[in-house]
């Protein structure tokens, strides 16, 4: 279960696992030219949307494999997270996930 | 509230406690005091396993992760900044991978005598085996949803609050 995030301007992709452990990261010119500040702020920014989405993935994988798991139950098992990732995330996963 | 706790120290003089009365051994008196002795303000197991960082650092590079691998903090020196990209993103992704083994370790040390030997054993013998960093992959065509499903790995690591 992965999520996947990008910043095309500035040449930065990021991959990660539900949880958020890093699976890939690729990194090219453009992306240096935002200094070590910059270029921090942008990879860590895109872990936690791409994490976002992973999660989400897994949260509706979980709920149609576990029978009468509810959103409480997904909060404290720390399928949650920032609520306006969530969001965004929700708005890109792909209707395969969103079976209930 | 109160009343329950009363009730309990009732209980535990009537019972008076008997040998082995707990797997490990320990008598219902040595349990019911074991239970007295936890301070409920004390952070919970959550918060305490929510709070753990795992931390490498190389050429330039720190990178800081939470227990489930997640990087939370990333710092650049002069070093990295001259690295080329590829390098570096292969760099970030090194010190990631032992960052979280490091916060394994710290999660698995926090679990001692919580989930009883057996469980901290097994859960010590898990954190060794994922000592080497991940590696990185490049599968672009790989297929996104049945892909997915059959490396589907339950998040060991969650706790409920």
């Amino acid at each position: 279960m992965t999520g996947h995030a990008d910043d095309p301007a500035h040449t930065i992709t990021v991959q990660v696992e539900a949880g958020g452990a890093l699976r890939s990261l690729s990194l090219a010119g453009p992306a240096l030219r935002l200094g070590p500040i910059g270029l921090a702020d942008a990879i860590l920014d895109l872990v936690d949307t791409a994490t976002a989405r992973a999660n989400q993935r897994e949260r509706f994988v979980l709920r149609d494999r576990v029978g009468g798991i509810g959103d409480e139950e997904l909060d404290a098992l720390g399928f949650g997270g920032p609520g306006d990732l969530i969001e965004a995330a929700e708005t890109t996963t792909p209707e395969t996930w969103r079976v209930s | 509230m109160n009343d329950h706790r009363g009730e309990e120290r009732r209980h535990r003089d009537d019972v008076g406690g008997s040998p082995a009365d707990s797997e490990d051994g320990r008598t219902v008196v040595e349990l019911l005091a074991h239970a007295d002795s936890i301070d409920p303000a004390a952070p919970s197991l959550h918060s305490r396993l929510a709070a753990v960082r795992g931390r490498a650092d190389g050429r330039g590079v720190s990178a800081t992760v939470d227990l489930h691998g997640k990087l939370v903090g990333l710092e650049f020196g002069r070093e990295a900044m001259g690295l080329p990209p590829m390098t570096l993103a292969a760099v970030i992704q090194e010190l990631a991978g032992r960052a979280t083994a490091a916060a394994l370790a710290e999660g698995v040390a926090l679990l001692d005598g919580v989930g009883g030997p057996l469980i901290a054993t097994a859960l010590a013998a898990r954190a060794e085996d994922g000592t080497e960093p991940p590696r990185p992959t490049r599968r672009p065509t790989r297929r996104a949803v049945a892909d997915d499903e059959e490396t589907y790995t339950p998040q060991t690591w969650a706790v409920p609050h």
